[in-house]
């Protein structure tokens, strides 16, 4: 197979990616060296937490800023992160189908001898590829700061809750794809994902904070799977991702299956 | 002569006043088909039920024998389509943008991508989306020809293109019939159709309301007649001949617009000195609004 569509994928997107590069790269350059700062005034730091309502601080994800672990969850992996990771996979992802089709530019390109099955496969492979990178480039920068600053976190662990995070964009860039394969309408694709993200992320930090109403529904939240296992002290959680990916997989299929079906550009 | 595409009762309903019913028709192998129709007509819904786009909710369209839903890839890797209006592309070159779509039909030689290029006027360093209208369609058609594709499907191909490279285009369709490619292109303008085509669909609202050659649609189409004698003629000698109408003799001149042979007018006329004889081409244009201006007619004067 020789990925044609793939690979004009990526060379399309290609700005975009340096764009988010450039960008996730300023935030992690910008946040990550007031670890030194924390870390030799523990005081300080647990006094500025301190006057931050515990409410707010559950929901924005922040703990303790003196161990490099809690600092890493306060400032990256909790919140800023996957916020930053998972709106990239969104706007990538409804560039897949919604936003060709309603310039009518889908129209050309299945006008080529190219399945609808096919064409879908490609540009979820090219997602999945631009994701992996931008997850990477996070991954690879917090990495360089735990050891430059010495935080004291294994560093597989880091790498450990980066793949959590790179699945978790995955799932919400997948969830746009399939609204696009179904609808064919960004507006929706945006709106939907949108929806479905900040719900989840409230489910998530209400039944952390013991909302008991929506207690029960915390295992519906994406970000349950991607962060109650703790990966960054315990390491790969392999069943809860395993869920995340089990999720991402069905998107997938339920993307091509909705877009073989119906018309083109109505 | 087997069919290259072949349609039958194929419909196509969706919104409340677009889509086609019960189109049937069949294109032969290595003919030009112009699909004529008004902007709306549903020439664009048939080509894209062709293209597998739109899945049809009556009827089924077949080409070279194959299901254009079921062996779509098949089907589609042997036709060039050049859409109706080329869709904003993004920011490659022409000539990245001619080369992806090559690719993806299994390779071009490059030769004949800077032959058409050149042919039509087209700079391939140029980035598609800062091109106008004329020149995109340029794009699209190096891109709909570059194949070589057993079947052209054209829509709407001249939109936006000045008459010089319009006439090159004319002349590429009757290289590629000459090549014993098929061609299937719709338009609003009879004139290009006229030029090139073999046989004429014309469709309106939805509906295929005529299939003929052009030949024959010729011989059915009013002409215009002008006829100037030494000296002024009677009225009464040509009031009431076979297909004349709108009739006017002032003096020495008659006017008038003749359905069918034009026999009877010129024996009547014979029986005077004819200095001057001018019959207007019969034209798929003016044949073309009688199509519609009567139905409208019909439509807005129910006592007629």
């Amino acid at each position: 197979m020789r990925l044609t569509l793939l690979r004009k994928a990526l060379r399309d997107d290609r700005r975009a990616i340096l764009g988010w590069t450039v960008g996730v790269a300023a935030f992690l350059l910008v946040y990550l060296p007031f670890y030194s700062e924390f870390a030799e005034d523990t005081a300080g730091a647990e006094e500025m937490l301190e006057v931050i309502p515990e409410g707010m601080r559950t929901a924005m994800g922040m703990q303790e800023l003196f161990t490099g672990a809690g600092f890493l969850e306060s400032m990256v992996f909790n919140l800023y992160g996957p916020l930053l990771l998972v709106v990239y996979a969104v706007v990538l992802g409804n560039r897949a189908i919604a936003v060709p089709e309603e310039s009518g530019r889908l129209d050309q390109l299945l006008a080529l001898p190219i399945s609808r099955q096919r064409y879908v496969h490609e540009r979820l492979a090219a997602l999945t590829i631009e994701v992996v990178y931008l997850t990477a480039v996070l991954c690879a920068i917090v990495l360089a700061f735990a050891v430059g600053l010495d935080m004291g976190v294994a560093l597989g662990n880091i790498v450990a809750i980066s793949v959590g995070v790179g699945l978790l964009a995955l799932l919400f860039g997948t969830l746009t794809v399939a609204v696009g394969g179904l609808s064919g309408s960004r507006g929706l694709g945006l709106t939907v994902t949108g929806a479905v993200a900040v719900g989840t992320y409230l489910v998530h930090v209400l039944s952390d904070a013991g909302a008991e109403l929506v207690e029960p529904l915390r295992w519906a939240s994406p970000f349950h799977y991607y962060l109650d296992a703790d990966p960054l002290r315990d390491g790969i959680p392999l069943g809860s991702y395993a869920v995340l990916l089990g999720v991402i997989i069905i998107l997938a299929v339920a993307a091509t299956v909705t877009f073989e079906r119906r018309d083109i550009g109505v | 002569m087997s069919a290259v595409v072949r349609t039958s009762g194929l419909g196509k309903s969706y919104g409340r006043f677009r889509g086609i019913s019960d189109v049937t028709m069949e294109i032969e192998r290595g003919e030009v088909f112009g699909f004529l129709g008004p902007n709306g007509a549903g020439k664009t819904t048939t080509i894209r039920l062709l293209l597998d786009l739109l899945r049809p909710t009556a009827g089924q369209a077949t080409i070279f024998g194959l299901d254009v839903h079921r062996d779509g890839v098949a089907v589609r890797s042997r036709i060039g389509y050049l859409p109706g209006e080329l869709p904003d592309v993004g920011r490659e070159r022409a000539r990245n943008l001619l080369e992806f779509f090559a690719q993806v039909h299994g390779g071009v030689p490059h030769q004949r991508i800077t032959d058409l290029a050149e042919r039509v006027g087209l700079d391939l360093d140029r980035k598609v989306r800062g091109l106008s209208k004329g020149n995109r369609q340029k794009v699209g058609l190096v891109q709909a020809f570059m194949y070589a594709p057993e079947l052209l499907i054209l829509d709407e191909p001249t939109s936006g293109l000045d008459p010089l490279v319009q006439q090159t285009f004319l002349a590429m369709v009757r290289e590629a019939r000459e090549a014993g490619q098929t061609v299937f292109m719709s338009s609003h303008v009879l004139d290009e159709v006229q030029q090139v085509a073999d046989r004429v669909g014309i469709i309106k609202d939805g509906r295929l309301v005529t299939v003929e050659p052009v030949a024959q649609l010729l011989h059915h189409t009013p002409r215009r007649v002008h006829i100037r004698f030494d000296g002024p003629v009677p009225t009464a000698a040509f009031t009431g001949l076979a297909g004349v109408r709108e009739l006017s003799v002032e003096g020495s001149v008659v006017r008038c617009v003749v359905d069918g042979p034009l026999d009877e007018l010129v024996r009547t006329a014979a029986r005077f000195t004819v200095v001057d004889l001018l019959s207007t081409e019969p034209d798929l244009e003016e044949m073309f609004l009688r199509h519609y201006s009567e139905e409208s007619d019909h439509a807005a004067d129910p006592a007629t």
